[in-house]
């Protein structure tokens, strides 16, 4: 398993650098040994998680959440301009059932590109999230959003294990 | 004008405007929290229209592809940096 996730994370880095330079020939070989550097760095800074990571599952997540970042910017913008600037702060304290770190942080980043939703990080496993409208679509659609991180990255989200790291 | 290019300049402007829009959100909310959500959400989506425009311009996948890549770091950092002022923001109180 660990040969696979080394294998995908060195694709996703030469791919990056292949895009930097233009796949320029001259620069193949400073890659390759940026790549490698790069992958040892991620698996000390981002050890594995024991569940996976379904890359076509999170690749599959992109134009929803493309689609959903665009209403979450017209909303803010349409509340900005807005004369009597219709905004109602407040927050929903959310409890998170995501297990791994880093489905928390890809969650809390999904949550503050969504319309009116803002991640204010973790205490324990509440995210603090800061809401320009409170009411129950708020809500429904965080719960929605968790889902699909939850999909993507494996997670189990009815388990009621509540690790304090992340 | 080709229709590349009003397309293109069709994707700045609206990109321009999501830069402004953000901007007054920045001037006009009221707390901490409620500004990040005007930078962070307005200014992606700005800079999004931006590299539509810039790539509708190049015509070439290569020089998309960056564009596409220089988008998704800038939205993965303003994403954690935003997440760390509003962390950061709840310790010391919510005076702007």
């Amino acid at each position: 398993m660990l040969a696979v996730i080394i294998a995908k994370r060195a694709a996703l880095f030469a791919l990056a650098w292949l895009i930097l330079t233009g796949a320029a020939p001259g620069g193949l070989v400073v890659g390759a040994a940026a790549v490698i550097a790069a992958t040892a760095v991620s698996l000390k800074l981002l050890p594995p998680s024991p569940r996976q990571a379904k890359v076509w599952a999170l690749i599959a997540l992109i134009p929803g959440f493309l689609w959903r970042s665009v209403l979450g910017g017209a909303d803010v913008a349409w509340r900005a301009l807005h004369p009597k600037l219709p905004i109602h702060p407040g927050w929903i304290d959310y409890p998170v059932t995501l297990q791994d770190g880093t489905a928390r942080a890809m969650f809390g980043a999904q949550t503050s590109l969504l319309p009116g939703t803002l991640s204010a990080g973790l205490e324990g496993a509440t995210m603090r999230i800061h809401c320009l409208e409170v009411s129950d679509r708020t809500r429904d659609e965080l719960a929605r959003g968790e889902a699909r991180v939850a999909r993507a990255l494996s997670q189990q989200p009815e388990s009621g294990e509540n690790g304090t790291d992340g | 004008m080709t229709l590349i290019e009003i397309l293109a300049s069709a994707c700045l402007a609206v990109g321009v405007f999501f830069f402004f829009a953000g901007t007054v959100g920045l001037l006009r909310f009221p707390d901490v929290h409620s500004r990040l959500h005007a930078l962070t959400k307005a200014d992606n989506l700005g800079l999004a229209f931006i590299v539509l425009g810039a790539g509708i311009h190049f015509g070439d996948v290569m020089i998309a592809a960056k564009l596409a890549l220089v988008w998704f770091l800038a939205v993965f950092a303003a994403g954690a940096a935003a997440q760390l002022v509003a962390r950061a923001a709840l310790r010391t109180g919510d005076e702007p």
